[in-house]
């Protein structure tokens, strides 16, 4: 009863301090939080943290009673060893006791028409040795490319201020305020060209002229056309107000082939929220390199990371998310049901 | 203060007035009117998303106005849910939920720009929709719990005729609701994290605060099983504690400038 007692206390503390180590973390900032979170005093924490859940399986005989219980406890411990296992110091470990060398994480910069294997490791990790580490296969870019959205951003500015921002949705009338007029986007254009006949023309063909055809109208009733180009600046000084215009990016995408031993083994476009799987690791579409020169190839940018670890964290996740249901919300209804009446509320009210 | 001149607005602000004219009803112990002019209020509400999803052409879920907008949906339906099957209620007629509903609309009518955006590439994933509207549900459960939890610190006690459960037992019930809803908030934006960026945890601030507010109620959980209700207003105190983590997460962190994050898009 006494280990008991001292273990639901441990644990509570434990939730506790991870609360307040959580506010604090959002305080650093994001890479000196991981930082801190893989540090040596908080790794003997988590080693803790997953001993007491442990032992709490055998002190507590509600955990083979209650399932619901026993997997949302075992869904944290999961989550625990799987983290510590997928961590920087989690890939040393496995270096130098099960000569299991993999890279935890790191990024590639591919440029078009090229092969690479070489990866550029995480920085912020104390553990890895050298700055560049080598995949044993190549991944090659094919061709990057951005895709844009039909309907672009039209920004209004008065000296520096923003006084409005938004879609250039053709044929909507926005009323800009501070008694400046009315602007009405009536054409978006991806190749902007003035044709023979001095006529604006959205044209087919190579390279791109993104631009916006507004119409404004004066506080005095007069009306003036103008082209904002996304390239070319601000227009519309004499207007007492700037106009600027931007194409909202929808997608980057880079397409792979993965070549081991001089063969291509797997080909993948990939974009952001659908990564490259092979060899152990995920390749994520992360940034890109624009041309620095006319004919100079686009560049991609990929994170690389390691699935060390990482089917148990999913596996706790599963089974934390599956045993909180279970026990909260299936296991209530299912005693509910066996009494034959209404939800059993003292017992529900008690029975955590 | 900005002021919605737009069918959007209109539709916001009208949704305000019938939420607060029935919970005023409701202190007057007008309970027909006031449940009438709640319901109003929702179905204008409920119109008012609708016609942002149209507006916007995907699920109006990207930014603080949306959320706030989609927060003032969820009030009703609650309200029905924890009566009908969990038989909780808070003040007469469930009051307090037309006070939420007028509250969280308010940063939707006055406060947020509510131009509409394009989905930036990571938010183009089948995780967005599940993610964020699992979050706002068991934000608008946690929300009545926490009334509930007021409620009794307050020694206030549901009208005994009605047979509804004491304030106590009320803010347990609703949290055990809740909880499941923001434990899948969490590991849903995990596994997208994973797709998007690479990582099913990046100690961004956003992440750090949700998981804070997940802890809270944890210990309330773990608290509440030591010492069931001899504590009933400590139990209560981490039920305030988990919605106080909960605003933070939502507003603070997405507002303010000194939790720069991979959730900027939010703001």
């Amino acid at each position: 009863m006494r280990l008991r007692r001292s273990l639901l206390w441990a644990g509570l503390i434990f939730i506790v301090i991870l609360a307040f180590l959580s506010v604090y973390g959002a305080f650093i900032g994001a890479a000196k939080a991981q930082q801190f979170f893989n540090s040596m005093p908080l790794a003997v924490y988590w080693s803790v943290f997953t001993i007491l859940l442990v032992v709490s399986f055998y002190a507590f005989p509600r955990f083979r009673r209650q399932p619901g219980l026993l997997l949302m406890h075992l869904g944290g411990v999961l989550i625990i060893a799987g983290s510590m296992f997928s961590s920087q110091g989690g890939h040393e470990m496995q270096r130098k006791y099960f000569n299991h060398d993999k890279i935890a994480k790191g990024q590639m910069t591919i440029y078009e028409g090229q092969a690479e294997n070489r990866v550029l490791v995480d920085l912020n990790s104390k553990h890895e040795k050298s700055d560049i580490r080598q995949l044993p296969f190549e991944v090659r870019l094919n061709v990057f490319r951005i895709e844009y959205y039909d309907t672009g951003t039209l920004a209004v500015w008065v000296g520096d201020d923003l006084i409005w921002s938004g879609l250039a949705r053709e044929g909507s009338s926005i009323k800009l305020p501070g008694g400046y007029g009315t602007i009405i986007p009536q054409k978006t254009f991806n190749r902007f060209q003035i044709d023979e006949n001095s006529v604006a023309t959205d044209t087919e063909g190579p390279g791109a002229n993104p631009a916006v055809e507004v119409l404004v109208k004066r506080p005095d009733g007069s009306e003036q056309r103008h082209y904002v180009f996304e390239y070319y600046g601000p227009v519309s000084k004499e207007d007492r107000f700037d106009m600027s215009y931007r194409r909202n990016i929808s997608d980057y995408i880079s397409e792979l082939e993965i070549i081991r031993d001089g063969e291509v083994v797997l080909k993948k476009n990939i974009e952001v929220n659908d990564p490259l799987y092979y060899g152990g690791y995920h390749f994520y579409q992360s940034s890109f390199k624009a041309p620095q020169f006319q004919g100079h190839p686009w560049a991609t940018v990929l994170s690389v990371t390691s699935d060390s670890g990482l089917y148990c964290v999913f596996a706790g996740f599963i089974a934390l998310c599956g045993g909180i249901i279970y026990h909260l919300w299936v296991a209530p209804i299912i005693k509910s049901k066996r009494m034959n009446g209404n939800l059993p509320v003292e017992e529900i009210a008690h029975g955590h | 203060m900005d002021i919605k001149s737009t069918p959007q607005g209109f539709m916001i602000y009208s949704a305000m007035f019938f939420y607060a004219t029935g919970f005023l009803f409701a202190m007057l112990r007008k309970l027909k009117p006031a449940n009438a002019l709640y319901i109003i209020g929702s179905a204008i509400a409920v119109l008012a998303f609708v016609y942002r999803w149209i507006h916007v052409r995907h699920v109006p879920l990207q930014n603080l106005f949306e959320v706030f907008l989609c927060l003032g949906m969820l009030t009703y339906p609650i309200t029905v849910f924890s009566r009908r099957v969990l038989r909780i209620s808070c003040g007469p007629a469930g009051c307090t939920d037309m006070l939420i509903g007028a509250i969280v609309l308010f940063p939707a009518g006055f406060v947020f720009n509510a131009e509409p955006q394009q989905l930036p590439p990571a938010l183009q994933c089948w995780l967005f929709t599940p993610h964020v509207a699992v979050y706002m549900l068991s934000y608008m459960i946690m929300a009545k719990a926490t009334f509930l939890a007021a409620a009794q610190i307050a020694g206030a006690k549901p009208a005994p005729d009605e047979n509804l459960l004491g304030y106590e037992e009320a803010t347990y019930r609703m949290i055990c609701v809740g909880f499941p809803f923001l434990t899948l908030g969490l590991i849903l934006g995990s596994w997208w994290g994973k797709l998007a960026w690479g990582d099913y945890w990046g100690w961004d601030p956003k992440e750090l605060w949700s998981l804070a507010s997940w802890l809270i109620y944890v210990g309330y959980f773990h608290f509440r099983y030591m010492y069931g209700r001899k504590h009933p207003k400590i139990n209560s105190g981490w039920a305030i504690a988990g919605m106080a983590a909960i605003i933070i997460t939502l507003l603070w962190v997405n507002l303010s400038k000194i939790f720069a994050g991979l959730h900027n898009y939010a703001g």
